[in-house]
């Protein structure tokens, strides 16, 4: 990475290494997904990990979140899908408005937020059960099964959306744990899909995977985002952000600093921490 | 209170009613919330149930044992005082004797006994566990422990009646029962425990702080004997205060081989009597709410006190080992 | 003696024969030290081998006689068997795990689960505690204050039971806990990420995963229980009424299912006749049952090690 200052903000040299491919700008729908309003998370009542963020996400739409070790962006991720009230003691402040529901603030049946709101962590985490029932369980619980035809084909249709398929259909009902790295995250892809979400947050789906099996999860990443659904991905990785991103929102410290298209954030940063961020001058 | 979130199905995937219809399906079912109040409200209804068995167990000990003082009129003085235990005689000023202080000093007596006995030989496994052979413990010293301490008490009395006895019989005189032979017989069934809580103990110790003596060149033994040991030893201390626990809660193997004398005992072989013994042998003979019956529910609720000073002791050393040990 | 294990700032002043003296000194007492330890180990290895030889061989000679296992047994003549109390004891132990399983499982699930962090949840653990230290008959004269007496069910197969729960309690809460604390807490996460509640989660994701362990851990309980004699003196009581396994009729003294019946068990009838004394043979007898009574907890003891391993396997099946 350069260590050279970067100066005025229309410099023509990009600080990213010049190997790395900005997403091709794609046609993102205009319609909010999920929106929050100066959220803040506190531990422990006087801890406060995540300060006043307000970001928008809309449709269909690959959205970044970036930033050093411990800024904020994995805490902000877990406040979408309500996973921080499981932690004792843990509060989150503000709102976080999705389809007209203040989901922080107003009562809400939490089990179905999080059905319409999928995640996916960054170890793979499949059920220590065979391929099958990790996609047909959560099905099953939720009675979204009208037979077991149905069933199979819904545990298909998962699959196919998840870029597995054609790798597990002979053998469904292998363990899942005997899958590679790759493809147990695939299939947490798929058992997450399967419940019809349209938000898919994704907390540094990569870091435990090899290059390829990286390609292969940014690739589904964005076919799904292809369908309709917002992906949020939270990555340590700037040029995965780059890649495969759309809009790209960098965090530090507990607090979202900047946001907007990727291929501005990584060639014209406006904020001098992003600068110094994106040129290596602190990770 | 709002509605259920009803998102709006993605645009361009096949069946776009599914999602639709699959949340009416869903609707049918038992809501989650409800479900999670239910499994909450069972689990927790367990655990108030197990609470709800020690606080009554508490409450009706304690109601028959005090009852000795409050109703019999029995004074604290002679209770745990008196020397003589014979509930249907009397003294010359007339009052019951029942003094409680042969089995208390009976009780005592043989758990100290056997916690002396055990403290090398639990140690030493324990070490030997750890430190010199980890392969042969693992694989034979802990099954071994795990087959000791599955042996029933009672089996642990027969042996006492059948070896230990007539042992002490033929080498001191006299009959053979007696506290020596309740504090072996006690030593053998508390060592898979103290044994098994100090290997737990002397593991916990981190890896570093042997590695930093054996750095500085102390010997293998120096390195157990000065940094592992001391900086386990509020476990071990632990391991044997539980040791002792089981023993002084012992019943049924230390009846059959104690001599049941109601007696401060002179030496350790003549027969002798705890609070277990007595307690074991007197509760079936006499009625319930006589003075002769509550004076043993009296030494019942001793025997509850002491396990739970017990509990007590264990939890300040943890207190303090934590404290030492930062 | 120079300290040496501190760098003394003048060479001179160490005397190096006695440093070489003292590190020959530690390495003899290292040495010893080992002899030492590895001679307790050893003889705690044969001290349970002569154990187990002792009670096996003594009673070899009736605990492999199926008179024996079969007939009732006799007050004051000789010859008497343990057939009422063998199957005294497996009922019981059957009643005892059938009601402490799913106490054991609710209230280990809400300790690991639901537990809120206040002084709720601080009570239920010191009350386990206390429970799994207090002497085993202390609980049993507490099942005789209130199922004997006061529910007036006298010395009954029911009163043992219950009083038998009470003492397994703790023992199973422990293991279903740690079986449940030790799957990785990612599952849960995932679970409850797809919009499941943690019943579910529990249920469906963390109990499968540990049921090895749990198993395990059951079957090495049953053992305990089996072997308990303290908490049912004054439950199940010390007689054993004749067993007539013709009959159906729960009511009926006679008939083995019925749990209102008293029920002298193996541990109690070996304790009962060495204190009583007054059967001829009671030596060969409470040697016979003894060595009955270690043969089945050594059968448990094997069977929870092989059910364990095997299960392990089939869940890993990877």
């Amino acid at each position: 990475m350069e260590q050279t200052k970067v100066n005025a903000p229309d410099a023509p040299s990009a600080p990213v290494s010049s190997h790395t491919q900005v997403a091709a700008a794609r046609a993102v729908s205009k319609e909010v997904a999920i929106r929050s309003n100066g959220t803040g998370v506190f531990y422990n009542t006087d801890q406060q990990a995540l300060r006043d963020v307000s970001l928008t996400f809309h449709k269909g739409e690959v959205a970044a979140l970036i930033g050093p070790s411990g800024c904020g962006k994995s805490t902000f991720l877990r406040c979408l899908n309500l996973m921080n009230l499981e932690i004792p003691h843990c509060r989150i402040v503000g709102s976080i408005d999705y389809h007209g529901v203040d989901i922080v603030n107003e009562k809400i049946n939490l089990f179905d937020v999080r059905t319409s709101i999928g995640m996916v962590f960054q170890q793979p985490n499949p059920f220590r059960k065979s391929i099958y029932d990790n996609v047909a369980l959560a099905l099953t619980r939720h009675g979204m099964a009208a037979n077991s035809t149905n069933l199979d084909d819904q545990v298909e249709e998962a699959l196919r959306a998840a870029v597995l398929w054609d790798e597990v259909k002979d053998d469904l009902k292998k363990s899942a744990w005997a899958l590679s790295g790759g493809q147990q995250q695939r299939l947490c892809i798929a058992r997450t899909l399967a419940l019809h979400p349209d938000v898919l947050l994704m907390d540094e789906p990569c870091s435990a995977l090899d290059p390829i099996a990286t390609r292969a999860i940014e690739d589904t990443a964005r076919r799904i985002a292809d369908t309709g659904i917002c992906v949020i991905i939270v990555t340590h990785n700037m040029q995965q952000a780059a890649r495969v991103s759309d809009t790209t929102s960098f965090f530090y410290l507990g607090e979202m600093v900047e946001t907007g298209p990727t291929e501005r954030i990584f060639t014209a940063p406006e904020d001098e921490r992003l600068q110094a961020y994106i040129s290596g001058q602190f990770g | 209170m709002a509605e259920a979130v009803q998102p709006a199905a993605p645009a361009p995937q096949p069946a776009p009613q599914a999602p639709q219809a699959a949340r009416a399906r869903a609707k049918r079912m038992m809501p989650k919330k409800r479900v999670e109040l239910l499994g909450g409200g069972i689990s927790g209804a367990c655990a108030g149930l197990a609470t709800l068995l020690v606080v009554t167990l508490i409450f009706m000990v304690a109601q028959h044992g005090l009852a000795t003082f409050t109703t019999d009129g029995i004074s604290l003085a002679s209770f745990f005082g008196g020397t003589t235990w014979n509930p249907h005689s009397t003294d010359d000023a007339g009052a019951p004797l029942v003094g409680a202080l042969p089995m208390i000093i009976g009780s005592f007596g043989v758990t100290i006994m056997s916690t002396l006995f055990v403290f090398p030989f639990a140690i030493g496994a324990a070490i030997f566990v750890v430190e010199i052979q980890p392969t042969f413990g693992r694989k034979v010293l802990q099954p071994v422990i795990e087959l000791l301490v599955g042996i029933p008490s009672v089996v642990f009395g027969l042996l006492g009646l059948s070896i230990i006895v007539p042992f002490i019989r033929g080498i001191a005189g006299g009959t053979g029962y007696g506290l020596l032979a309740g504090s072996i017989v006690l030593a053998v069934m508390v060592l898979p425990t103290v044994t098994s809580l100090s290997i737990d103990a002397i593991a916990a110790v981190p890896k570093s702080y042997r590695e930093g003596s054996l750095g500085l060149g102390c010997s293998r033994w120096q390195t157990i004997w000065k940094v592992v040991l001391r900086s386990a030893l509020p476990g071990i201390m632990t391991a044997l205060i539980l040791g002792m626990t089981r023993a002084f809660g012992e019943a049924l193997a230390v009846q059959m081989v104690i001599g049941n004398a109601a007696v401060i005992p002179t030496s350790l072989v003549t027969p002798a009597a705890t609070l277990t013994s007595v307690l074991t042998m007197g509760m079936g003979n006499e009625a319930m709410g006589t003075m002769y019956n509550d004076v043993l529910w009296s030494l019942a609720l001793v025997l509850l006190a002491m396990s739970l000073a017990f509990i007590l002791i264990v939890h300040l050393i943890g207190r303090k080992g934590a404290k030492i040990n930062g | 003696m120079a300290n040496t294990a501190t760098p003394q700032p003048a060479p001179r002043l160490i005397d190096p024969d006695a440093v070489v003296a003292h590190v020959e000194k530690a390495r003899r007492q290292s040495k010893a030290a080992t002899v030492i330890l590895t001679a307790i180990a050893g003889a705690i290895c044969v001290l349970l081998a002569a154990i187990l030889v002792y009670i096996i061989s003594a009673g070899a000679s009736k605990a492999f006689d199926p008179a024996f296992l079969t007939s009732p047994p006799q007050q004051f003549k000789e010859g008497g068997g343990i057939g009422p109390e063998l199957f005294n004891s497996f009922y019981l132990l059957v009643l005892t795990l059938v009601i402490s399983i799913p106490l054991s499982l609710g209230a280990a699930i809400f300790l690991v689960e639901y537990a809120p962090d206040n002084w709720v949840t601080r009570a239920v653990k010191t009350a386990i505690e206390v429970l799994s230290s207090l002497p085993s008959i202390v609980v049993g004269l507490f099942g005789f204050l209130l199922f004997v007496l006061q529910m007036s069910w006298g010395f009954s197969i029911i009163s043992g039971a219950l009083a038998l729960t009470m003492f397994n309690i703790p023992i199973l809460l422990r293991v279903i806990q740690q079986a449940l604390e030790a799957v990785p807490t990612d599952q849960r996460d995932a679970g409850l990420a797809l919009g499941m509640t943690r019943w579910e989660t529990t249920v469906h994701i963390l109990l499968p995963c540990a049921m090895p362990a749990i198993i395990t851990g059951v079957i090495l309980s049953a053992g305990r229980v089996f072997g308990e004699a303290a908490a049912l003196i004054y439950t199940a009581g010390q007689s054993a009424p004749a067993l007539d396994f013709t009959s159906f009729d729960l009511t009926n003294p006679a008939c083995p299912w019925n749990i209102w019946r008293p029920a002298e068990t193996l541990a109690v009838h070996i304790w009962k006749i060495n204190s009583e004394g007054v059967v001829p043979d009671l030596t060969a007898v409470s040697d016979g049952t003894a060595a009955v009574l270690v043969i089945c907890i050594l059968a448990f003891n094997l069977i929870a090690r092989f059910a364990g391993r095997r299960l392990s396997k089939k869940l890993t099946a990877e």
